[in-house]
């Protein structure tokens, strides 16, 4: 099938000018080759297809490039390089409300918006009711727009802009707005639009939206393409990537517990992930796969010793803490190595560091703790979100006669 | 699938050819957005007069006032070699409500891209069609304000409207395009060069006081002289044939005035709307990509 969206190879540099002049100073004769601005590089050799039926999301930090591109593929704005292709009909919500006239009634302002999307008053006049009425403006539909509040005006948008019925939905950052109820609304509007057939494109800070929303995912990085999959995997590795840029910011507090008098305390000397198979180094894992953390102990003294291993998400979250004292085990080898086996790991995607403890057999005294050489890094295929997954089932009852 | 929109940066060096192509292409393009520019144009002339008691009743109060205080001022107080002050009042008004209209959709062009960035930037629409709206009420408050010159004027016997009357809407018409075209032209500029806007409200007064409103062609005439140099002031200002053509269609000719020759006038005007129009079009649509980038 063509494609609806094809978009090869383009770039968009913005001009910022040092001052307003800079715009004709450049265009006189004896200004050749200065330059009185400074390019910005919003987008950068960007390509890519969107399949008709196909819901595809944007994710990338602040300043990616993301509305650029969508402003470039609505047709607001040009690109400076490369082709875009654009089939069908095609309705483009860069900001609710964008054409709403604030002194003007919400009844006034659906036929202009709907005449600025192209429609006859025609049309517009068979999608009045069903527009207000998905609005749930009621009343207010003839009071001026400069009454509303945000999330009355951003309804009216939505409302408006979802009613044209268009091949095609650019969104930016839309779902953000409005209250739990009509975000719900637009929710499900979006997903009866694309079960008809219908193509999405949007971008969103929400990995939970893209997700539940898209098939494939683009993750644009400093105005590139940084990766194009399925949701799944485009979300994850976001994910694990902001993770690591929150990591490098602020340090994990990890104090070594200062040894009093030398070398001949115990010690851990070092821990490791292995794959609970193979027996090999592996970091990444899936929910349901099998891991071992290997920790290396050196005992000179041959203390009792009882050894801790946690796992702590970069937020700072505990997620888990298992200690050999609570399965009732100790030991007291001079140097060993002690493996925690995981079968079956629940956490859900996320990195986690793996903080090691020491301890005596009472698990009261510490005499050593540091974090294992190696991050945990676990990456879901599921659409489940949140820490861990647990094993779950569902139970449904209707209550026969109850109200609503 | 038939609706596709392809942009190639390699291919838009567009030629000459392609513009004037969309230029012709215009007023089909204009049907086409008909209902915008309804919307449009329904949203100027209601945010003129909304929340006024009078409400679109202003379109007539306004002119009719105007003319009782020209009536006065300059056909009671400062009437120069004591002429007939009905008569006077009446050229001098029909010069006023013409040129007002021509400047006042023009100071709204000027601007018109600026002051609608958040429907340049988040909506793809073709922008070309922002000057129309108030090019037309602009046409519409010159409607009334003529109908009001045509009314004191046949009324008080002073005007004998000929044939020319009926050739009054081609007049319109090509008014409409000399707006437009000028109009394009100056809201184009006022994107790249902010001091446009500044710059136009010195240039209208002058431009006010250099058309045919406070005084007549034969006035000029005797003042200047020299015929060719007369006929390159005259020609070289739309508004003077704009004026003439407005003046002969409504009132007929004064000879006594030098307000002779109507299709001369016309002609001139023509050329005028036409290269206005070309020129106009052709800048904004060549850089319009750049608008959302810059407003």
């Amino acid at each position: 099938m063509t494609p609806v969206i094809e978009a090869y190879g383009l770039s968009k540099t913005y001009r910022l000018y040092r001052n307003p002049y800079g715009r004709l100073l450049e265009k006189l004769p004896w200004n050749k080759g200065k330059q009185y601005y400074k390019p910005v590089d919003a987008l950068q050799d960007v390509s890519f297809e969107v399949a008709p039926g196909e819901c595809v999301g944007m994710i990338g930090s602040n300043g990616a490039g993301k509305s650029t591109l969508l402003k470039v593929l609505t047709g607001t704005t040009f690109p400076t390089a490369g082709r875009y292709t654009v089939r069908g009909r095609v309705t483009s919500l860069l900001e609710l409300g964008a054409g709403f006239q604030p002194s003007f009634t919400g009844r006034t302002n659906i036929y202009m918006n709907a005449a600025l999307m192209g429609f006859s008053r025609k049309e517009a006049k068979k999608k009045v009711a069903e527009i207000i009425d998905f609005s749930e403006l009621g009343e207010f539909i003839d009071a001026p727009v400069r009454t509303y509040s945000s999330g009355m005006n951003a309804r009216l948008g939505f409302s408006v802009a979802v009613s044209a019925d268009p091949d095609m939905l650019i969104l930016d950052e839309i779902l953000a707005v409005g209250d739990m109820n009509f975000r719900k609304k637009c929710v499900d509007k979006i997903l009866d639009y694309k079960k008809r057939g219908k193509s999405l494109f949007f971008c969103s800070h929400s990995l939970y939206d893209v997700r539940q929303i898209c098939d494939r995912a683009i993750w644009l990085r400093k105005g590139r393409v940084q990766m194009i999959s399925d949701s799944v995997t485009v979300t994850n590795e976001y994910a694990t990537h902001e993770n690591k840029i929150a990591e490098g910011s602020d340090e994990m507090p990890f104090a070594d517990v200062q040894d009093a008098d030398g070398q001949n305390h115990p010690r851990i000397m070092g821990a490791q992930l292995l794959d609970a198979e193979t027996r090999r180094p592996r970091t990444t894992f899936a929910p349901g796969d099998s891991v071992i953390v290997r920790v290396h102990v050196r005992n000179a003294p041959r203390e009792q010793l009882t050894l801790a291993v946690g796992a702590m998400r970069t937020d700072g979250t505990l997620c888990f803490a298992h200690t050999t004292q609570f399965s009732g085990m100790a030991f007291d080898f001079e140097e060993g190595y002690v493996n925690l086996k995981i079968d079956n790991i629940r956490l859900l995607s996320g990195e986690f560091s793996l903080p090691v403890w020491l301890l005596d057999s009472q698990g009261v005294h510490r005499f050593h703790e540091r974090p294992a050489n190696d991050t945990l890094i676990v990456q879901n295929r599921t659409k489940d979100l949140g820490l861990f997954m647990q094993e779950h089932s569902w139970e449904i009852e209707p209550k026969e006669g109850g109200q609503r | 699938m038939t609706l596709a929109r392809t942009y190639d940066t390699d291919a838009n060096n567009a030629g000459l050819l392609v513009r004037l192509r969309a230029l012709a292409c215009f007023p089909q393009m204009i049907w086409r957005n008909r209902n915008m520019v309804a919307n449009f144009f329904h949203r100027d002339l209601m945010g003129r007069f909304h929340g006024s008691v009078l409400g679109a009743w202003w379109m007539l109060v306004q002119p009719l006032f105007m003319f009782a205080v020209y009536y006065v001022i300059f056909g009671l107080l400062y009437n120069r070699g004591g002429g007939d002050p009905i008569e006077f009042a009446l050229y001098m008004f029909s010069g006023v409500v013409c040129f007002h209209a021509l400047n006042e959709a023009l100071t709204t062009s000027c601007t018109i891209i600026v002051s609608n960035s958040n429907l340049v930037k988040k909506v793809a629409f073709p922008s070309e069609v922002l000057p129309i709206p108030s090019a037309l009420v602009s046409l519409i408050l010159f409607g009334v304000g003529a109908v009001v010159v045509l009314a004191f004027g046949v009324t008080t016997g002073k005007f004998t409207p000929g044939a020319e009357i009926i050739f009054l809407p081609v007049v319109i018409l090509l008014q409409f395009m000399l707006t437009m075209g000028l109009g394009l032209l100056l809201a184009n500029a006022n994107v790249f060069i902010r001091d446009v806007q500044q710059f136009w409200r010195i240039f209208s007064m002058a431009w006010f006081f250099l058309s045919p409103v406070f005084w007549d062609p034969k006035m000029m005439s005797a003042l200047i002289g020299d015929p060719t140099l007369e006929s390159i002031a005259f020609n070289a200002n739309p508004a003077f044939s704009l004026l003439m053509a407005h003046r002969i269609a409504l009132g007929g000719e004064f000879p006594h005035l030098g307000i002779t020759d109507f299709w001369g006038h016309v002609g001139v005007l023509a050329i005028w709307a036409f290269s206005a129009l070309t020129l106009g079009h052709m800048t904004f649509t060549a850089s319009k990509h750049k608008h959302a980038d810059i407003v």
